[in-house]
């Protein structure tokens, strides 16, 4: 007689029937459980000298629930695969670097504040925006993009954990667009709070406590060219991690070369950058909610249609990412 | 007439099935029809299994050839999935979620209520014993806990067909009989299984209708009876990891079963030529000689011997 766990019902019950006991340390100690007994004659449960249950849980589950309607099903998968996702990234080790970093960085606004390199009117404006724009954006930002968006799916590939979603009644678009909605949202929540703690520091500065309030707008078209970054980014990021095994090679070779490089040479050719359509957005859109048009070197159309450039760019990604991954082993 | 009760009682069918990874086979040209109750995939380690497994359920693609689980074509057919539950062989999780988190997370994923979720998920741990630790971290579970917890995700919907890849491999002595008991009763509720492993007693404990596949070939499927003669003519080893393999040695030396005993850094490796009766005692000396054991494996060295028989005739 083998018995691995201590107290309940069934310790009582082998009392009661005065079967022999032997201490957790004579069969392995805590971590085995159960009981089991050799059964000699065969006669239920196996052939003669099989290991077979005496106490504890036998059978299968009772039936199960039903699944509920398909509308209903599919908000639930997303549920879940969403918070998933955010769980996943939002614990990762990655994250709390990125958040060390992101908090030492608020040592630049402070350093601003303590000695201000200029007294104009709008200059603390003005280095919330190069902080935001220059640093977050086109620096941190992009490589925190490049970092998660290509580990979105991959990272369930190499953990093989994959094939527990692959296994379940859920469609590789879905997987693709609630694991891509996760990271949004996990990665915007990550940049949301120190562009606004940017921007709590730095507007008062213009117009005492009223200027927080009179120059959201600039808080607001950072945010939005935020979003516009990580959405556009991670979903080229997630292509590329659906197409090539290691991402993370042609994802620099695009970030410096593309992103840094190309994006500031000028010309028409930089247009075509995800760079210039985010600088677009947020100087045409600050431009445009104080009614001053056309006097400002970025961008010579509407915010919204350098916005719609982005959701184009990710819309495109995720459809190749899904047509890649319908086909392809992840063995 | 007979043709339509053989076509309602298959479970799957494969045609000209071929994997190539690049330029390794993992498996080569099977057709083959399983029918319903619970078949038996053996084969040593690297016999193509794995793959003919992953395969039925979809994980990859073939190379060339079909197969249709449940009549209905597995790639890219996520909805047949509310039917089929699937334990894979790897040892992979989420493993800072607890064992209950886990396979609720996975129900969430199929479409269930969370509460639905919860409840079946329970439900399913349950059954394999796990209630007292399923709001534990999985990292923290042993090896044959964290086999449970994947038996209990593939359940917990009470599908139709369950397809399990080397589920005993590595799980201590209850746990192996909870997932034993599991597959036992789902065939009685007239479910269907397709349980592979490399250790043909375990499957035998459950089932006489065995696939044997070796190198990617199927080489015989039918009566587990017709090859047992075979097994018994080879040496079969048993690995048992314990702290007390001196202990266990001395018990063990006077037992007409056993052929040869080595000693390994945490345990014994056993051979024996009556493996039944072996298996039939060991616990009984185990326990009279109060030795802990936290493992208990046999490696597949004896059925590839039976497996060259097979193939090459001796």
């Amino acid at each position: 007689m083998v018995k691995g766990k201590k107290g309940g019902k069934a310790e009582e019950r082998m009392k009661e029937e005065g079967k022999e006991e032997v201490s957790e340390e004579a069969v392995g100690g805590k971590e085995e459980t159960g009981f089991v007994e050799l059964k000699e004659d065969g006669a239920a449960g196996g052939p003669a000298g099989a290991l077979v249950p005496v106490d504890g849980p036998t059978g299968t589950p009772a039936s199960a629930r039903p699944m509920p309607p398909k509308n209903r099903a599919i908000m639930n998968r997303g549920l879940a695969l969403t918070w998933l996702t955010m769980r996943t990234i939002l614990f990762d080790k990655k994250t709390i670097m990125v958040i060390i970093m992101l908090l030492a960085l608020l040592a630049i606004p402070a350093k601003w504040l303590n000695e201000p390199p200029s007294d104009k009117e709008g200059a603390a404006l003005e280095a919330f925006l190069m902080i935001i724009v220059i640093l977050y954006l086109q620096f941190i930002v992009l490589y925190v993009c490049l970092l998660y968006g290509s580990s979105v799916i991959t990272s369930e590939v190499e953990d093989r954990t994959l094939t527990y979603l692959l296994s379940r009644p859920i469609t590789k678009l879905e997987i693709i667009l609630f694991k891509y909605i996760g990271y949004v949202i996990s990665v915007f929540l990550l940049f949301a709070l120190p562009t606004v703690l940017n921007y709590l520091m730095l507007a008062p500065y213009e117009d005492g406590a009223s200027g927080i309030s009179s120059n959201a707008d600039f808080l607001a078209f950072c945010l939005g060219g935020m979003f516009m970054g990580i959405m556009a980014w991670g979903a080229f990021f997630m292509m590329l991690a659906t197409m090539v095994k290691n991402p993370l090679m042609p994802g620099l070779v695009y970030c410096l070369f593309w992103e840094s490089l190309i994006a500031n040479i000028g010309g028409n050719i930089s247009k075509m950058t995800l760079t210039y359509q985010i600088r677009t957005f947020i100087a045409r859109g600050i431009t445009e909610s104080r009614g001053a048009f056309g006097d400002n070197p970025w961008g010579d159309y509407p915010s919204w249609q350098a916005f719609m450039v982005a959701v184009v760019m990710a819309f495109v990604c995720l459809f190749l990412a899904w047509q890649v991954m319908k086909g392809k082993d992840f063995h | 007439m007979d043709y339509e009760r053989v076509r309602n009682s298959r479970i799957l069918w494969a045609m000209g099935l071929s994997k190539w990874y690049g330029m390794v086979m993992g498996l080569n040209n099977v057709s083959i029809e399983l029918y319903q109750g619970v078949t038996g995939l053996i084969g040593p380690n690297g016999a193509g299994k794995s793959t003919f497994i992953k395969l039925m359920t979809g994980q990859i693609r073939p190379s060339k050839g079909e197969v249709f689980v449940l009549e209905q074509k597995v790639w890219n057919n996520p909805q047949l999935f509310e039917r089929i539950g699937y334990c894979p062989e790897q040892d992979s999780f989420y493993s800072w979620m607890t064992g209950l988190e886990f396979v609720s997370t996975l129900l969430r994923v199929s479409g269930y209520e969370k509460m639905d979720a919860e409840y079946m998920a329970e439900e399913s741990l349950r059954v394999l014993d796990m209630s007292d630790s399923m709001d534990r971290k999985i990292s923290g579970y042993s090896k044959g806990m964290r086999q449970r917890v994947k038996v209990a995700q593939a359940i917990a919907h009470d599908p139709d067909l369950l397809i399990l890849d080397e589920p005993l491999s590595g799980t201590d002595p209850v746990g192996r009989v909870r997932i034993m008991n599991v597959i036992k009763e789902m065939s009685r509720k007239g479910k269907n299984v397709i349980i592979s492993s490399h250790v043909l007693h375990d499957v035998e404990r459950l089932t006489r209708n065995v696939v044997l596949i070796n190198k990617g070939w199927i080489i015989a499927q039918g009566d587990v009876h017709a090859i047992r003669g075979l097994i018994d003519n080879h040496p079969h080893i048993v690995r048992v990891k314990t702290r007390e393999a001196r202990k266990l040695a001395k018990a063990l030396s006077g037992n007409e079963t056993v052929v040869s005993i080595a000693f390994e850094p945490d345990g014994l490796v056993v051979t024996t030529r009556k493996p039944d009766v072996f298996y039939a005692e060991l616990p009984k000396i185990l326990t009279e000689n109060e030795i802990p054991f936290t493992e208990l494996t046999s490696p597949d060295d004896n059925l590839d011997a039976v497996f060259k028989y097979l193939v090459e005739g001796g």
